[in-house]
């Protein structure tokens, strides 16, 4: 152990000194000294601060991967062909042992560096969050949808197995099972399905098509379940601004971050006795207590410059993608509906009217009280019209709109920014590991020009793995076989065997969102997505190592 | 010869046929920069100012193409999954990476006005795509491609269709949105207070007010723009006057300086008519200091009126220039090109800028697709702004951004519209070799011009035998010796006739807001006929005309589509708007001159007793604050208790309280 250790911090030194590793940090350090003043995301301050933590995780994530492999295959290699190995060889050094503290070597270098530039972005990130957000709506997304971690649920699967027997046992009784059947019959099929197959295959998308759609007036519901909501409130301590007691009510001054979390006519509670919010502003709100509770002798008491303890109730975010089965005029994006929100089989205790935009994701907020029970929730959607705008105006049937399960899913806190970005920050360090891995597998066997060109190669295909895979297919546009396709998706093959799906694996994504990076999913990428790869790497490149003629002996 | 040595000169062969090849290639490819302006003094000033474009046109090299396709992608995938937090940042990067190439700058600033902000929820989330759309274009595209007719199309467009047509949900905030900025910059144009005054006159007095703008110190030097929010040495020039310099020293002791502080103090305490007509309430005085600011504002001793204008004639045009890339003395150009009163508060006035800019900056041949394009935008913003261009708002202190906003027919724009429709119909005749009528624009300029009859006949500019320019006849009979337009309509005994006729014609189409229109404008001129000059005659003739409208549109017209309240309804809301907001039908009113329009209608208190019905508090509030007596002026009209009481039958819901009553 003693010897891989002396390696590494042999390398990690000898990395230091290399013009390349300074070349990239100096280049990283610009880079991440430039984001916040180039950064301007969409005009509000949520978008510049996504876009700050975005383009700084991609930035890290990109040189230090970079870095990692040159720096890997140029210490393996130049050893190698400068045949310093050959002064190694000689010493009480196994050879497993020189590549493992290679390995070690860059895992530490950047180690220290990926910790010094995630230090900088968070500190970017929190500087930015200090400023002046765009609007109310600005300030609930900074506080709700990128400073939190957020779990996301899907909703219950429907049995559509089962509604597609049911058909099938209805066509038999018609007596139209045949008749059915005898449409695919007729086809050929590339795929080699058979016609039951292919009938059973059409029935489930009719079916999926037909729970998925809301006509006119119609309506679309889903039920949610496990949602962990017990013990989610958010606590801190406000003081009264204003008293009003004899009214049963008051302003309350508390920190940003909570008041961010806030929710219009949303519940609060202050020292335990709940409340509505009716009116919001950045650091401070506005609650009312109804008549009988604003008679307790505690809330009579309290005055300006008292200090409360304000818990805010957990609140669910309903996010769905709405698509109309119809093109919709120019400039026409927005169809009215109804959202009920309340526990299955139970009346709905939040109903929420409008309209909002289609194709593209949405996302409401609601209290969680009495609409989630037992960890339970039902969402149903209702496809109505817009209404009149005047006496003249008519009323049109809104066109049918179809939603996916898929773009469907209930969002709720489960846990903070800081320990999410911890976690996104190893899920990085994860992918630096395995091209450090990488590089040593390819140094050991490669010159460094080749080496890293393997690298480079392997590492583009595992960053546009999601893109390659839509681009390339294996059938031509009318069906007919494709020789491009064919070979592109071999290839495909062979960096989805040799490489980990870097682009699923990347956790910016999540992280602007505000989506909770689970313990599991580093677990998952560190122990197979990376973990198993890189040991495997590293196995070969020692075995590899190991066999090598470092010196050929000439007479 | 050996291998070695016939390679060698192979590629000796090789290189210098490349070499002659890339050296013819050079003229060509300078001509083509020049054409494109790739080398102007424009272009290399825009590489100055931003070091990032310098860079990113070069450094990337080859790997700009992968670079390109990997933010196409990235922004693609992005805006699927609805997710815009960096679009602009991707648009602009994308754009930076290949500047020269109008049609990607088209793209994103289209994909952000028109894709992107529908997305959104909120007024304000809209108006900042929209607007991320125009600035990309205005301040970044154009700047790079100053002779793109594409460009100069898609920002007109952005304009004229996203911002100043009815199809996007919140066209309205949009708007009031742009009025408010405008207004801010502007002020309001001069407006027709004086009911003596001609149209012309008025429409000569707007043109002359913005000269003073257009002839303020102002370097348009494509290389300084937006250099300096306000440039320093045409301030200097400025200042060399002492009248201006004594009046900006005492400015200066309050903070206000010669920029965007002189307008904020100006909008906020000034009297004159362009803030005052959009204000609800006087400018409220909380402090000695901003008593004497509001002194100073409206000190009208001639010198410091004198230098007062001067000075936000300057600044109006640094900030037109530097912030809006609009060039005043173009603006002004184009208002004595048509002998119109551009109002630059109306998005339409922009669409018609940017297309006719675009126009005279690109000069684009005859036979140029884009051409014709461009030349359709300058006559649909035209178009629009006769049916829609006289803009009145009125400032809301709960929400400055978003001012109230009316928008209504202005008839000076019919005859210059006509004017340059018959400019282009005649290129595109000869271009084509067809005969006048043939021409491709014939459709559109006869439906135009029967839209400005309509308007014409509605405010009694009907014309006689010899009828002047400007007239209903005039355009009548235009259209049927020019466009050779026969069958029975168009031999109709008078305009008037041929108006209703086409009211109900069958399968013309649903008129509603037409007729609606045309009614306010038939029945405010026969108000103000009898209320005001004293003309019984001509009061008399609309007043016939306007009923005669009325029961044709509603014989036609489906049930579903039938004017709800019979006639006299409509003639009693048109009164409410012209006693209650007669800035909205272009009038300013004094409440002396209300109470006249009012009373001379004692003859027909059913229409009286609607607009007193909805006015009494609002008008009793005017009176009080204008010393006059209000049962004296707006006497209760006989049967206005029948008519609350039927009121209260029809909505019993709306008045629960006195329903307990009864």
């Amino acid at each position: 152990m003693n010897s891989i250790w002396a390696v590494a911090r042999h390398t990690l030194s000898q990395c230091l000194r290399m013009k390349i590793a300074v070349a990239f940090l100096l280049l990283l350090a610009a880079g991440l000294a430039i984001l916040p003043l180039v950064m301007t995301g969409d005009g509000t301050l949520a978008g510049k601060i996504r876009t700050a933590l975005s383009y700084g995780v991609g930035i890290t994530g990109v040189l230090l991967s970079i870095l990692t492999v040159l720096v890997t295959v140029a210490v393996v290699s130049g050893d190698i062909q400068q045949k310093h190995i050959q002064l190694l060889a000689v010493k009480p050094l196994a050879r497993w042992q020189y590549l493992l503290g290679r390995w070690l070597g860059v895992v530490l270098l950047n180690a220290a560096l990926l910790g010094v530039a995630a230090v900088t972005i968070y500190l970017i990130a929190q500087h930015l969050r200090g400023s002046d957000p765009a609007s109310a709506v600005d300030h609930r997304t900074i506080e709700t949808e990128i400073f939190t971690a957020r779990a996301e649920v899907k909703p219950q699967p429907p049995n559509i197995g089962k509604l597609v027997r049911k058909r099938i046992e209805k066509l038999k009784v018609d007596g139209r099972f045949d008749d059915a059947l005898q449409t695919y019959a007729g086809e050929v099929d590339r795929k080699g399905k058979t016609p039951q197959e292919r009938l059973y295959a059409e029935l489930l998308k009719q079916e999926l098509s037909r729970i998925e759609t809301a006509g006119p007036m119609g309506a679309i519901g889903w039920r949610f379940k496990d949602l962990d909501l017990a013990g989610r409130e958010t606590k801190a301590y406000g003081t009264v601004k204003i008293s009003r007691a004899d009214v049963g009510q008051f302003r309350i001054s508390v920190p940003t971050p909570l008041a961010g979390k806030l929710v219009y006519r949303g519940p609060v509670r202050i020292d335990d006795i709940s409340g509505q919010v009716i009116s919001l502003g950045r650091d401070w709100f506005d609650v009312r207590f109804g008549p009988d509770v604003a008679k307790r002798q505690h809330l009579l008491d309290l005055r300006k410059g008292s200090t409360v303890e304000v818990t805010v109730e957990p609140t669910i975010q309903f996010r769905y993608k709405a698509q109309p089965t119809v093109k919709l005029p120019a400039g026409k994006k927005q169809l009215h509906r109804v959202l009920y929100f309340g526990p299955p089989m139970g009346k709905p205790i939040y109903i929420v009217a409008g309209s909002g935009p289609t194709g593209t994701p949405t996302t409401m907020t609601v209290p969680a009280a009495g609409a989630v029970v037992d960890g339970k929730l039902q969402v149903v959607y209702r496809n109505i019209p817009a209404p009149p705008t005047g006496p003249s105006s008519m009323v049109f049937m809104p066109p049918s709109v179809r939603i996916s399960s898929a773009d469907v899913s209930v969002l709720y806190r489960v846990g903070g920014f800081e320990a999410n970005y911890i976690r996104s920050v190893l899920l990085v360090f994860c992918q630096l590991v395995f091209l450090a891995a990488l590089g040593v597998f390819f140094g050991s066997f490669l010159s460094f020009p080749v080496a890293t060109m393997a690298c480079m190669v392997l590492l583009g295909g595992g960053l546009i793995f999601n893109w390659l895979s839509e681009a390339v297919g294996w059938y031509g546009q009318g069906g007919e076989f494709d020789f491009s396709g064919f070979v592109g998706n071999i290839v495909l093959t062979i960096i989805k065997v040799l490489m980990p799906n870097l682009s699923e694996t990347s956790p910016a994504d999540k992280l602007v969102d505000g989506i909770y990076i689970s313990w599991a999913s580093i677990g998952w990428a560190s122990a197979w997505a990376v973990g198993a790869r890189a040991t495997l790497y590293l196995g070969l490149g020692c075995w590899i190592f190991h066999k090598r003629e470092l010196a050929h002996v000439q007479v | 010869m050996g291998r070695s040595r016939i390679i060698q000169i192979a590629c000796l062969l090789l290189a210098a046929g490349l070499l002659t090849t890339a050296g013819l290639l050079q003229k060509p490819i300078l001509q083509e920069s020049e054409k494109s302006d790739f080398l102007s003094r424009q272009n290399l000033a825009a590489m100055e100012r931003s070091p990032q474009l310098a860079v990113l046109t070069s450094v990337p090299g080859g790997l700009r193409v992968l670079a390109v396709n990997y933010l196409w992608i990235r922004s693609q995938t992005l805006h699927q999954e609805g997710r815009h937090f960096d679009a602009y940042q991707l648009a602009e990067l994308i754009c930076q990476l290949q500047p020269y190439q109008p049609g990607v700058w088209a793209f994103q600033a289209w994909n952000m006005a028109w894709n992107i902000s529908v997305t959104t929820q909120t007024r304000e989330e809209r108006w900042r795509w929209v607007y991320n759309g125009v600035k990309l274009l205005r301040d970044r595209a154009i700047v790079q491609n100053p002779r793109s007719m594409l460009l100069y199309k898609e920002l007109s467009w952005i304009f004229f269709s996203k911002m100043g047509g009815y199809m996007d949900d919140m066209h309205w905030s949009y708007k009031q949105r742009w009025a408010g900025m405008m207004q801010s910059l502007l002020g309001s144009p001069p407006s027709g207070d004086d009911l003596k005054q001609t149209l012309a006159q008025e429409t000569d007095l707007a043109i002359e007010a913005f000269g003073a703008i257009a002839n303020a110190p102002l370097d348009t030097d494509p290389v300084r723009w937006a250099r300096e929010r306000i440039q320093q040495d045409k301030r200097q020039e400025l200042l060399a006057d002492p009248v201006v310099s004594a009046y900006a020293e005492k400015l200066k002791a309050f903070g206000v300086d010669i920029d965007e502080s002189l307008l904020g103090a100006y909008n906020r305490f000034s009297l004159d008519d362009s803030v005052q007509a959009v204000r609800i309430i006087p400018p409220q005085l909380k402090s000695q200091r901003e008593k004497e600011l509001s002194a100073l504002i409206n000190d009208n001793a001639a010198a410091a009126k004198q230098a007062r204008e001067k000075m936000l004639a300057f600044v109006r045009a640094q900030i037109l220039w530097n912030e809006y890339h609009l060039d005043p003395q173009f603006m002004w150009e184009l208002m004595k090109r048509y002998k119109v009163p551009l109002d630059w508060r109306h998005t339409m006035s922009h669409g018609l800028y940017w297309a006719a800019y675009g126009l005279k900056v690109c000069d684009p041949s005859e036979t140029d697709f884009l051409k014709l394009n461009h030349r359709r935008n300058v006559l649909n913003s035209l178009k629009n702004l006769t049916s829609m261009g006289l803009v009145n708002i009125l400032w809301r202190p709960d929400n400055p951004d978003y001012p109230n906003y009316y928008e209504s027919a202005d008839l000076r724009y019919i005859e210059p519209t006509h004017q340059q429709h018959i400019e282009y119909a005649k290129a595109d005749a000869k271009l084509k070799g067809k005969t006048f009528d043939k021409n491709t624009l014939a459709s559109g300029h006869v439906n135009y011009l029967i839209k400005a009859m309509d308007l014409l006949v509605a405010d009694g500019r009907i014309g006689g035998i010899k009828p002047k320019v400007g007239t209903a006849q005039y355009y009548y009979d235009y259209i049927k010796r020019e466009y050779k337009r026969t069958g029975k309509m168009w031999d109709s005994e008078s305009v008037e006739d041929f108006v209703v006729a086409e009211m109900a014609a069958e399968g013309s189409v649903p008129r509603y807001e037409i007729t609606l229109v045309m009614l306010k404008f038939t029945l405010k001129r026969a108000l103000v006929a009898r209320g005001l000059t004293n003309d019984e005659k001509e009061f008399q003739n609309r007043w016939r005309f306007a009923r005669r409208l009325f029961n044709a549109y509603q014989k036609g017209a489906a049930d579903r589509m039938k004017i709800p309240g019979g006639f006299n309804n409509v003639a009693g809301n048109v009164l409410t708007v012209l006693l209650g907001r007669p800035r909205t039908l272009g009038l300013t009113i004094s409440v002396a001159d209300r109470s006249d329009i009012y009373l001379a209608l004692a003859d027909k208190p059913q229409i009286q007793v609607i607009a007193y019905h909805q006015l009494e508090g609002f008008l009793r509030r005017l009176c009080k604050a204008g010393g006059i007596d209000f049962a004296k002026a707006f006497p209760a009209p006989p049967g206005l208790e029948g008519y609350r009481r039927k009121l209260r039958q029809v909505m019993p819901a709306a008045n629960p309280g006195r329903d307990k009553t009864k």
